[in-house]
């Protein structure tokens, strides 16, 4: 059986973000990058199955540029087998970017293919699902459980404070929220077997744009924020601002 | 005549409160384009609610009620709105971006060789086309973005877009869809409800949460209290989710969920700014922290200073006072 698992390299989550000069990207200076956090749970799922399964490889992909090798290995020192990087420079849509994995994809016959609810950056949660449409097989969205047994896998999705289970027979693409599993934290002996694990490199294939972005800026600053007063006594105060005022209670 | 198609979400016979929001939207942007509204019902038995629609002001709705949709998952949905938005030509799909909406979005957009713009939170209307904002970075900054095909596919962020009432007679059109084999491939085979039926974190309209100067978990009996009071539900900053505190579907940030209520209620959570990235967008925030440097105060609209073991009593009292 053959999982792949797809990663996006992101800005650390406590990155602060400055709008860069061409007011359509952040400015990347001092950015420090990481596996988006949810994709790295995704490998760790991937990971599990192949450490309860005879004869699972796990192939770790990544879309960007050259310096997406980092994460890629980060997935490999957790215990994906081999990494391929599509290359591509600069950011582009989610359905070029899908379409691009998918041509990878392809090429490794995969089972199972997995990949992160969203990425922390852009926030789109939409490569999963336009990956198995292109893939031409059932997408199962935010699994915060995921098994697989038996060519089918079992999937458990919290929504609303209700639990559904999803079947569904491989091959299939799921898509990892965060539930009871947790990445392992890689060890140096893993970090220095990962060095030697083997990263393809191939180039993006993939057609126009369907989306541009024309502009980013940060959100406004809040204005007429008050301290309404100290302890126990302000109380009465708020509630009659939030019912009088703000209007929400 | 090709228009705005307003994809509805129903669960157990009644629609999710995002759905108004979305047939609402979609009637605004239609009136701005010069163009018409269509609302879209999918399930199973969900012809009888299709003209509450009206209530929001569209015209047209269309039902497609099928015994085959009774616990169906997301393919069959996605089938179902690729032929209505062919056949009705339709130049712009909104959905709500719920869990199940932003999915379906992605791989209804995709069948067309598109992308959805995900989970926005502005709609502008320019030169006959329509623009969007959404928050990236959860929230840290604001996309602009221009779909550069039609149709083009848009998710909107519950609780941000309007539900106007403007009593229509809305005309229900049925619709018969020939759904693939494949569609049912991936199935639902179990729903387990929670003894408490709470609206999700992203739907609430109020959300109570707790950070680290909780002291321990003993203590979030005090924000279970105060959101049950005020009607809402109740999160958690990560810390306490790491901690092991509360469970992770409680979590409010960047690495949890986003969310924009009408009332954010931040209790002794100093402000990460992973979690300020997640909750910002709120309507109105109520901070309550003992350190007056708190950088939660920098994003609350109303802060009180304080201990939250004295202040926190003092609001479930007033806050149950509401309801007599």
């Amino acid at each position: 059986m053959k999982i792949v698992v797809c990663v996006k390299q992101v800005p650390d989550t406590a990155t602060k973000i400055k709008v860069g000069a061409d007011a359509k990207t952040i400015d990347t200076n001092g950015v420090e990058y990481v596996i988006s956090p949810y994709d790295e749970l995704a490998v760790e799922h991937a990971v599990r199955i192949k450490e309860n399964n005879d004869d699972v490889e796990v192939v770790a992909v990544s879309m960007g540029s050259a310096e997406s090798d980092k994460i890629l290995r980060h997935a490999l020192a957790m215990g994906a087998d081999r990494g391929i990087l599509v290359e591509n420079d600069g950011s582009c849509d989610s359905f070029v970017t899908a379409q691009a994995l998918a041509n990878a994809i392809k090429e490794e016959n995969a089972d199972l293919v997995l990949c992160g609810v969203k990425a922390v950056d852009d926030d789109c949660s939409q490569v999963g699902g336009i990956l198995a449409t292109l893939l031409d097989v059932p997408f199962i969205w935010s699994a915060a459980e995921l098994s697989c047994e038996d060519n089918k896998v079992t999937a458990q999705n919290e929504l609303a404070g209700e639990t559904y289970t999803v079947e569904c027979e491989l091959p299939c693409v799921v898509s990892i929220q965060k539930g009871s599993v947790e990445a392992r934290i890689n060890s140096l002996i893993s970090i220095r077997k990962a060095r030697k694990k083997e990263v393809n490199n191939v180039a993006a294939t993939a057609g126009d744009a369907v989306m541009q972005t024309e502009k980013l800026e940060l959100p406004a600053a809040k204005v007429g924020g008050r301290i309404v007063g100290e302890g126990p006594e302000a109380v009465a105060e708020l509630f009659k601002l939030l019912r009088e005022e703000a209007k929400v209670l | 005549m090709p228009g705005i198609l307003a994809i509805t979400e129903v669960k157990e016979n009644s629609f999710r409160k995002a759905s108004f929001e979305v047939v609402s939207e979609a009637v605004r942007c239609a009136q701005k384009l010069g163009t018409e509204a269509t609302a879209v019902v999918i399930g199973a038995n969900v012809e009888s609610i299709a003209k509450d629609l009206g209530k929001y002001g569209v015209k047209n709705v269309v039902v497609v009620d099928d015994a085959k949709l009774e616990n169906a998952y997301t393919p069959p949905l996605a089938e179902a709105i690729e032929q209505i938005a062919k056949a009705k030509e339709s130049d712009y799909v909104f959905f709500p971006a719920t869990l199940q909406g932003k999915a379906l979005s992605a791989i209804t957009a995709a069948r067309f060789q598109r992308a959805a713009v995900s989970d926005c939170t502005e709609t502008v209307c320019d030169g006959g086309e329509l623009t969007l904002k959404r928050p990236v970075y959860a929230g840290k900054a604001l996309e602009t973005v221009k779909p550069l095909q039609k149709p083009a596919f848009v998710s909107l962020r519950p609780n941000v877009f309007v539900a106007e009432e403007a009593a229509t007679e809305a005309q229900v059109e049925k619709m018969d869809i020939s759904f693939s084999d494949k569609a049912f491939l991936a199935k639902i085979t179990d729903v387990k409800k929670a003894e408490e039926q709470k609206p999700d974190l992203t739907e609430a309209a109020v959300i109570v949460s707790g950070g680290r100067g909780m002291k321990g978990p003993e203590n979030f009996n005090l924000i279970e209290d105060l959101a049950s009071a005020l009607g809402g539900v109740n999160g958690a900053s990560r810390a306490v989710v790491d901690a092991g505190w509360r469970p992770h579907n409680e979590q409010v940030g960047q690495t949890g969920k986003t969310v924009s209520p009408q009332l954010y209620v931040a209790c002794a959570i100093s402000g990460a700014i992973q979690h300020l990235a997640g909750m910002r967008t709120s309507k109105v925030i109520v901070a309550i922290n003992k350190d007056a440097d708190a950088p939660i105060f920098q994003v609350a609209d109303y802060g009180i200073v304080g201990d939250v073991f004295e202040v926190l009593p003092v609001m479930i009292e007033e806050a149950k006072k509401l309801d007599s």
